[in-house]
């Protein structure tokens, strides 16, 4: 880890209208995310974990603040912008796994380095569907999988682009303990190997161990920071 | 992002389609009818072309043609010499024929020849011989329908006036004239030399021409170029081989780009269908629309995902239609051949497959636009939250633009289709308003069941009317398809028995029915005493003046003719059979000034002008009215006259009936012909009378008038199967359109009926849910198109036809029964899935 920032969070406020009266569901949170750092956020359901991952990752915009990634403002973006980075610099793992179901597994994989139009990624995506134990599975669709081998579909495809920043929302929610200790196993493996800054959005006690910071969010604020065991103490 | 796709978005847009291929089979075939459709009525239409380019020589029979419908006067045989050529004379009239075999008469189209007609082109008889043969002996040729309804054959005698001629041949075909009107006026070929002279005598309605072949190369456009003016002084009219050319295609054009509308509506419910079936696919896609958003893909590229998909189905659509048009184009020559001078080969014609193709395919596009909508406006972050970032300003905005694109493009294409721009633009904006309406009947209805009380109704009804507006429901889709089936079907059959009820009127049991004419004033009373002696009654006996204007209010017809900015027409042009008398008759109606039953006794044609009455057709044609002055040539003298009456004349109604009208006391002394009308009520009589009347005045000839309705009743059929062919394919497309909706609606349905089934619900209760929401449907959208249809045979037969409308109210309701009927029945046999679908299911998280 270095103390570069990759993901700035200044000054963040997410209002939305509910009928007459305006909800904040994320309020004023500022936060700096260094490079290679492993975050976990916390927080009941309703805190404002989703919507700040969503302003985070580009997929939302914040009525105030504003969001920097390795220096660029989120802000300045116009739409084609922000998918471009999406694409390029940030990676997903949500809960429901959403893969498209009517790709096998490896053109799963393959579509965000399609979509950045590399020609030469099937080699690539092979090796990664290696990574996660599903070298034989690669020509099944997702429907023909259970939902451990989805999700670690999932964690292929999240780092097939190489991005710099990994978004993972409740990655281990919709599995069984076995399931989630694999994914919660290969999911740091492959970071710790690429570097790769990592933001989890979770309920899972179990990656308090694993992540460098944990922050937790109440009422749209964050409530707490603190330090959470080092990575290189994998269980 | 660049013109061309990047490579991604053209691969995903094929795997994309992975299992759910058959199911977008519905989208193909939704745009193959109309293109089929289209295809083959274009590539007919092409061949047509290319026959009437080939066989212009033949269908005019010479190299120049020039005709009167009056005796050559001799500057006009002066000026026919002076042209040179080989000439040959056709003289065309319809006179009685009687066979002295079984004593039986008929009216036919007599043609009498020189030797050596037509120079180019043949008249093909059985024996084949006859056809070379008949001029040299003498003889007869005449088409097979003469010899069959006079009881002769080949080597009887036929006679036509005062002369009788040896049959050595029956027509099986000629190059120049079409077979269709046969059967009301079928023809003889005599030679020229041999005819009575008689026949040709004052009033009767002869065509006279001269046929010409140069040998030398001269060039006949050129040639009557420099003799126009002189060939219009002397009456003379003229044809050459590029006229005969053009007339042809631009009547042809005008038939084939008609009836290539009608293959216009099966388009658009393709393009419902295609509007239909891509909307629940991409529904389908959205969850799939918002991950490929959060790797990066953006708006512009996912949307071009399904627009690629829509351009390749509609394409595959469209090139599989255009095969079945090739093929029903191969079915369609055979049958024109038959009835046709023009001989039409079935040659593939690329330019409208190509045609049809660019039009199914943009028809698809344009309709699958406002799904593909949808994938523009998916938000990434719905991929967390569902339901987000649906900007509904843009959403508004970008919806219209694609409406407004859509029918712009329909439009634009039917213009062209169209046979004028008009005709295309008013035909979009009806279709257009039909859909409207029926768009607005099925909200109606969803409002309707909504706010509906049902509280004491059965837990089906109440269910099925629950069903019509429940989210995902297919009410307003299938209410347009269904209705714009039910309007096609019932306009149909409406303005038909519009048609055929003015047919049925003037075959009424009071009605004439046979009409004799070209009767010389001496012979007047001759044929009246052989009418009443018969035993039936003289129910006109009307004496008929020809005329034509010779000025409008002081300007010659012949200067307004050669000065380009007065538009003049047949009106100005025509030979007016004029009539005179005191009363108007039953078929016409004085709508405005008035009509002077007789002149004073000093009334002098030199110096009075004579108020005459004018049927309201020709106030826009020679654009006069009351008040105006006309001078016509009553044969050689000018008579002054005044509009001073206009009537309103039902020309439906087989009766006596003129353009103009004049007072008694001017036209007495004119030299005329007359015509007795009379009713006979049995065949044996009809024939009898027919008989009598021939033999005694052999000029005079006869037109039995249930001959004719049996004519007219055999031609509506043909025209009928035409359009109703046509119509098919309109109700083909719907059926699939229909097939696509209830499909579509499925997976909604079946998740519904298996969790009423686990909570304890019948398969009988499925089935009475489903029953009650096609029954309401079908019931509400065949009462739409009856409505809609009602307008528009009302609209038809009252500025088209010019005819009371009829509504069968019978036929309407089997039509309507029948459409309900298969709406439940499609619906409830696509749906058996849906019943039979297993509780077990829901557990297994199999829906």
């Amino acid at each position: 880890m270095s103390g570069q920032s990759t993901l700035r969070i200044q000054n963040v406020t997410k209002s939305y209208r509910s009928g007459e009266t305006t909800v904040d569901a994320v309020k004023e949170i500022s936060l700096d995310i260094a490079e290679g750092e492993t975050v976990a956020i916390f927080g009941p359901s309703g805190s404002g974990k989703t919507t700040l991952l969503g302003l985070c990752a580009g997929l939302d915009r914040p009525s105030s603040g504003d969001i920097s990634i390795e220096g660029e403002s989120l802000n300045s973006m116009d739409e084609i912008g922000l998918s471009r980075l999406r694409n390029e610099k940030i990676g997903f793992i949500f809960q429901s796994f959403r893969l498209i179901p009517s790709l096998t597994a490896l053109e799963n994989v393959m579509i965000p380095a399609e979509i950045r139009g590399d020609r030469g990624v099937e080699e690539r995506a092979v090796d990664l569907l290696r990574r996660v134990g599903l070298e034989n599975r690669l020509h099944n669709y997702p429907s023909q999988l259970s939902g451990g081998e989805q999700q670690r579909v999932a964690i292929a495809r999240a780092f097939v682009n190489e991005p710099r920043l990994l978004f993972a929302d409740e990655p281990t929610g919709n599995l069984d303990e076995e399931n989630a200790e694999a994914v919660r196993r290969l999911l740091f493996e492959i970071n710790q190997a690429r570097g790769t800054t990592l933001v989890i959005v979770t309920h899972d006690p179990a990656f308090t161990s694993l992540v460098d910071r944990l922050v937790v969010l109440k009422g749209g604020h964050v409530d707490e920071i603190r330090s959470g065991a080092p990575s290189t103490a994998l269980p | 992002m660049s013109v061309i796709p990047r490579f991604w978005i053209v691969r995903h847009a094929f795997r994309d389609t992975r299992g759910v291929r058959r199911q977008l089979t519905v989208f193909l075939s939704s745009m193959m009818l109309g293109v089929a459709a289209l295809v083959a009525i274009n590539s007919i239409g092409a061949n047509l072309t290319a026959a009437v380019d080939d066989q212009a020589k033949s269908l005019l029979g010479a190299d120049l043609r020039v005709s009167s419908r009056s005796p050559f006067s001799p500057e006009a045989e002066a000026l026919i010499d002076s042209i040179g050529g080989d000439q040959a004379r056709l003289y065309s009239f319809s006179s009685m024929a009687l066979a002295p075999s079984t004593d039986r008469t008929r009216l036919v189209g007599v043609r009498a020849s020189d030797p050596g007609y037509p120079f180019y082109g043949e008249i093909v008889t059985d024996p084949g011989i006859a056809a070379s043969a008949y001029q040299g002996r003498d003889g007869l040729l005449a088409d097979p329908t003469v010899l069959l309804q006079l009881g002769i054959s080949i080597g009887d005698s036929l006679r036509i006036g005062s002369r009788s001629y040896p049959v050595v041949g029956s027509i099986q075909k000629t190059s120049r004239e079409t077979s269709a009107m046969e059967s009301i006026s079928p023809r003889v070929y005599v030679p020229r030399a041999a005819l009575d002279t008689l026949l040709l005598a004052y009033g009767s309605r002869v065509e006279y021409e001269v046929y010409v072949k140069f040998d030398d190369g001269t060039d006949a456009d050129e040639l009557v170029d420099g003799m126009k003016s002189r060939l219009r002084e002397v009456g003379l009219r003229y044809s050459t081989v590029e006229r005969e050319k053009r007339e042809w295609n631009e009547a042809l054009t005008n038939l084939y780009r008609f009836l290539g509308l009608i293959a216009f509506v099966a388009l658009l419910l393709g393009g419902l269908g295609v509007a239909s079936s891509i909307n629940v696919y991409i529904r389908r896609r959205l969850a799939s629309v918002a991950v490929l958003r959060c790797l990066g893909a953006t708006p512009a590229e996912t949307s071009l995902v399904y627009l690629l998909q829509a351009l390749a189905l509609g394409l595959i659509g469209s090139i599989v239609g255009a095969f079945l048009g090739v093929g029903i184009q191969q079915l369609i020559p055979p049958v024109v051949n038959r009835v046709s001078p023009l001989q039409i080969e079935p040659v593939i014609s690329l330019s409208s497959v190509a045609t049809g193709i660019v039009v199914g395919t943009g028809v698809g596009v344009l309709f699958a636009l406002l799904p593909i909508l949808q994938v523009g406006r998916v938000s990434p972050l719905s991929v967390l939250r569902h339901n987000q970032g649906d900007d509904q300003a843009s959403r508004s905005w970008s919806r219209r633009l694609v409406v407004a694109v859509g029918v712009a493009g329909f439009a634009a294409a039917a213009a062209w289709q169209a046979p004028s721009p008009l005709v295309g633009i008013a035909y979009v904006v009806g279709l257009i308003f039909v859909f409207l309406v029926l768009r607005l009947v099925a909200r109606v209805l969803t409002v309707a069941a909504r706010g509906l009380r049902t509280a004491g109704l059965s837990f089906e009804v109440r269910q099925g009317i629950a069903s019509l507006f429940r989210p995902g429901s297919q009410t307003v889709l299938l209410t347009v398809t269904i209705g714009f089936i039910a309007f096609i079907i019932f306009a149909l059959s409406g303005v038909r028995s519009s048609l055929l009820r003015q047919v049925e009127l003037s075959s009424g049991s009071e009605r004439p029915n046979l009409i004799l004419f070209d009767i010389q004033p001496d012979q007047v009373d001759g044929v009246t005493s052989i009418v009443r002696a018969s035993g039936n009654p003289v129910i006109e006996s009307v004496p008929i003046v020809s005329m034509r204007i010779r000025s409008i209010n002081g300007r010659l017809i012949t200067s307004m003719r050669e000065d380009e900015t007065v538009e003049t027409s047949w009106a100005h042009r025509r030979e007016y059979r004029s009539s005179y008398r005191d009363t108007l008759n039953d078929t016409e109606t004085l709508t405005s000034g008035r009509m002077l039953p007789s002149v004073p006794p000093d009334f002098d044609p030199a110096v009075d002008v004579v108020p005459v009455t004018m049927a309201s057709d020709l106030e826009d044609e020679l654009k006069i009215g009351i008040g105006d002055s006309l001078v016509f040539d009553v044969q050689g003298l000018p008579v002054r006259t005044v509009i001073g009456g206009i009537r309103d004349v039902d020309w439906g109604q087989l009766s006596t009936n003129f353009y103009f009208l004049f007072p008694r006391g001017v036209l007495e002394d004119a030299p005329s012909t007359n015509v007795v009308v009379t009713r006979v009520d049995d065949a044996a009589r009809m024939s009898a009378v027919q008989t009598s009347v021939i033999d005694a005045f052999p000029n005079v000839s006869a037109i039995d008038l249930t001959l004719v309705l049996s004519v007219v009743e055999s031609v509506f059929s043909r025209i009928g199967m035409v359009i109703r062919f046509l119509a098919l394919f309109c109700v083909l497309t719907g059926m699939i359109v229909l097939v696509g909706s209830v499909l579509s609606g499925q997976s909604s349905r079946t998740e519904e009926s298996v969790l009423l089934k686990t909570l304890g619900a019948a398969p009988g209760t499925i089935q009475g849910i489903l029953a009650t929401e096609y029954a309401a449907i079908g019931v509400i959208a065949t009462a739409s198109g009856l409505v809609l249809s009602t307008a528009a045979v009302w609209l038809l037969c009252r500025y088209n036809f010019n005819i009371p409308p009829r509504f069968p109210a019978v036929e309407y309701l089997l039509f309507g029964l029948a459409i309900v009927g298969i709406t439940i029945g499609v619906g409830m046999l696509l749906s058996r899935s849906v019943y039979k679908q297993s509780p077990l299911a829901i557990l297994r998280n199999e829906l």
